[in-house]
């Protein structure tokens, strides 16, 4: 027997994790609602994670809600462990009939009831962050550690996030005002109400490589502002959201709702679901990560209010340095994490022909080409630790793109393949670097997702700028790192950034690595250039999510 | 013009062991390599299989790998020297490549090097002289050649 619990509990429950949440959007000063260490999740926890994530494997995955005929066992692991989880295929119309009536019940509930059960709902995913850790690495190929924190409590403090922003929008206006104008003989007394209604039923399709960290903002923005949501996740990536909406479904049982509200949408490489959902018009908002090529075609034929994070090239602009070392230290392990397969990894590294300055002494661009490489080179010396870095890679089209890449001119830096010493099948490349010619456009300027980074050697600083803003005009980026001493190139790299609307980083040499996103504090996507047009989180990622539809009664 | 003479020079091994020459190019005779950049790396390996067969057959000759690096690089030298000793595993390969941090405009000038990107080649007598120099990929002509020179 289950026993339900008042929704209302769930509210005082989080209120204080809500408040600071909600303060942090404010002060942008560090926060996180759910602690990165894994220690922070006591003893038995990793053992835990992993016996809950084993003992899905080769089973059939069943949550609430309709489904088709048959079952779809689409994942691959990049590591090879045999998977075969086997999820439902999808019935469009049930899923989105069932969604529908769903959210009558959720939509007519209070703004802090809705947030208290994502809340819980969202506190109950963190306690499974072990077993998403398992689901990550083995649908994405990221190394265990990344998986764990980006995949859990990175990806919970987003949605976090997005709760905090959606409960700020929603509270912007009263729910009731009595609204008096002067006039003679009476003033005119009106009883106004506000009452916030959803648009309808999102749609959110995750993506390969970082399917919770990305989904979980529009889920959840989604949710609290009263609206259904339909997961359409990746098909190589599959189980992480499976499990999330398992964990929502549970939640809003337990709490009185229909479990129905958020549903996963899974489909079959011969019927693929994402563009038949999208183009359905009781679908009202889409929230998408993946490829340009889609998400484009969703910006421009999608009748829904459309949020995406697309592909970008993200650029490295080099000038001079104070701490060349740490320069180099800095970028490899930039260019090394998760096989470059991170979207605010950098790709193009563009350099001077004449060379740097370092410290005040010229270095020549081939020594600056040494360095990184040797850099790298010295990163990932111990197979041990290098494969902790390099994670696997997550697709047959990315490692098919390095393999053609090695055999191109230019190439100072082969990739290869690594052993891991814990899964011999595991897809491990090492990073590619190759030196281009700033002639060489059709080399480097388009998105070469993977290990891959082009050393561009240009006339000199200046045009490094001009084609790191033209990259980011038309490719779209979402990083961007200049290294400089000189104050009159970091305003032209700040003007880059402003032209180019992609976030900057300025000489970073030390722990902090441009790949990084923390929640509460950066924004991740401007939304101003092709790379994507939503942000993670800002209020217009929220505000829309939801309309305010008001009652005017005149009174005595 | 070609130069008579390896430049004096002062470098490291991989493996830590100073290198000054030409003092250190003796005993016997040195099959030294140039290189100026990475791009020359696959011209490195071209050599690796006459090189290798060459060294294992005559006592008297030894190979060595020269990285030209500019002064101003020399801050990285904690970071291209780890990264070299992660790229080589092999002690006789640690050995046997030598980094050197010197004004490049000046050893080139030295050395009659007019192309920084093309591996040079060349084989060094024991008292820095040069006896024969090739530059670029093996080829059978110029492995013929540096086996003339050498016998």
């Amino acid at each position: 027997m289950t026993t339900a619990t008042a929704p209302t509990d769930f509210s005082t429950r989080h209120r204080e994790l809500l408040d600071r949440a909600r303060e942090a959007i404010r002060s942008r000063t560090f926060y996180s609602g759910f602690p990165e260490s894994a220690r922070a999740y006591g003893e038995s926890a990793p053992a835990e994670g992993t016996a809950a994530f084993e003992a899905r494997l080769g089973k059939p995955f069943v949550l609430a809600g309709p489904s088709g005929d048959g079952f779809s066992a689409t994942e691959r692991s990049p590591y090879g462990r045999p998977l075969d989880v086997q999820y439902p295929v999808a019935d469009v119309d049930a899923l989105l009939a069932a969604a529908s009536a769903a959210m009558h019940g959720w939509a007519a509930a209070p703004i802090d009831v809705r947030a208290g059960v994502a809340l819980e709902a969202l506190v109950r995913i963190n306690a499974h962050s072990f077993e998403m850790a398992h689901a990550v690495m083995h649908t994405t190929g990221q190394a265990f550690m990344m998986a764990f924190q980006a995949g859990g409590p990175h990806a919970q403090d987003r949605a976090l996030e997005a709760i905090a922003y959606a409960v700020d929008e929603m509270s912007r206006v009263p729910e009731r005002v009595l609204w008096e104008k002067p006039a003679k003989p009476e003033p005119l007394r009106i009883e106004k109400t506000y009452r916030v209604v959803p648009r309808g039923i999102d749609l959110t399709i995750g993506c390969s490589t970082f399917p919770t960290w990305n989904a979980y903002p529009g889920i959840f923005a989604s949710l609290v502002t009263g609206n259904a949501v339909i997961v359409k996740p990746h098909p190589q990536a599959v189980l992480p959201l499976a499990i999330t909406v398992e964990i929502i479904q549970q939640t809003l049982r337990e709490a009185g709702f229909d479990p129905a509200l958020v549903t996963l949408a899974v489909d079959t490489p011969e019927r693929p679901l994402a563009k038949i959902l999208a183009q359905r018009p009781e679908i009202a908002l889409i929230d998408y990560t993946g490829s340009s090529g889609f998400g484009s075609w969703l910006e421009d034929h999608a009748a829904a209010l459309v949020f995406t994070e697309k592909a970008g090239v993200n650029s490295v602009v080099i000038d001079s340095t104070d701490d060349q070392a740490g320069m180099l230290r800095n970028l490899a392990m930039s260019l090394s994490l998760y096989s470059g397969q991170m979207c605010t990894t950098p790709q193009n590294v563009f350099v001077p022909r004449e060379g740097i300055m370092a410290s005040g002494e010229r270095v020549a661009f081939d020594d600056v080409v040494t360095g990184l490489v040797g850099a790298i080179d010295g990163l990932l010396g111990a197979p041990e630790r290098a494969v902790e870095i390099l994670g696997a890679i997550a697709t047959d089209a990315t490692l098919a793109r390095v393999d053609g890449e090695n055999a191109k001119a230019g190439v100072v830096r082969r990739s290869v393949a690594l052993e891991h010493p814990k899964f011999p099948q595991a897809r491990v490349r090492t990073p590619l670097v190759a030196v281009v010619d700033a002639a060489d456009a059709e080399r480097f300027d388009h998105e070469a997702f993977g290990p891959i980074t082009y050393i561009v050697r240009t006339a000199d600083t200046n045009e490094s700028l001009r084609l790191a803003t033209a990259a980011a005009q038309r490719r779209g980026a979402i990083t961007a790192i200049v290294y400089t001493t000189d104050p009159s190139v970091l305003a032209k790299a700040q003007t880059w950034a402003q032209d180019g609307k992609v976030n900057l980083a300025v000489n970073l040499t030390g722990p902090l690595l441009v790949n990084q996103s923390a929640a509460f504090s950066d924004f991740h996507v401007t939304g101003g250039n092709p790379a994507g047009n939503a942000s993670l989180t800002d209020a217009a990622f929220v505000a829309n999510r939801f309309r305010i539809i008001e009652t005017r009664t005149p009174v005595a | 013009m070609d130069a008579a003479c390896f430049p004096n020079l002062t470098g490291e091994a991989v493996d830590g062991t100073p290198f000054v020459g030409p003092a250190d190019f003796a005993p016997g005779r040195t099959i030294a390599m140039t290189a100026f950049a990475l791009e020359s790396r696959a011209e490195v390996e071209s050599w690796g299989p006459y090189i290798d067969a060459l060294v294992r057959s005559r006592s008297d000759v030894r190979a060595r790998l020269f990285a030209v690096l500019g002064a101003g690089a020399k801050m990285m030298r904690g970071v291209i020297l780890g990264g070299l000793r992660s790229a080589l595993t092999a002690p006789e390969l640690r050995a046997s490549t030598v980094v050197v941090f010197t004004d490049v405009d000046a050893f080139c000038r030295a050395l009659g090097v007019t192309d920084r990107k093309t591996l040079g080649v060349f084989l060094v007598e024991e008292d820095g002289r040069i006896a024969w120099r090739g530059s670029g990929a093996y080829t059978a002509a110029a492995g013929a050649a540096l086996t003339a020179a050498l016998s």
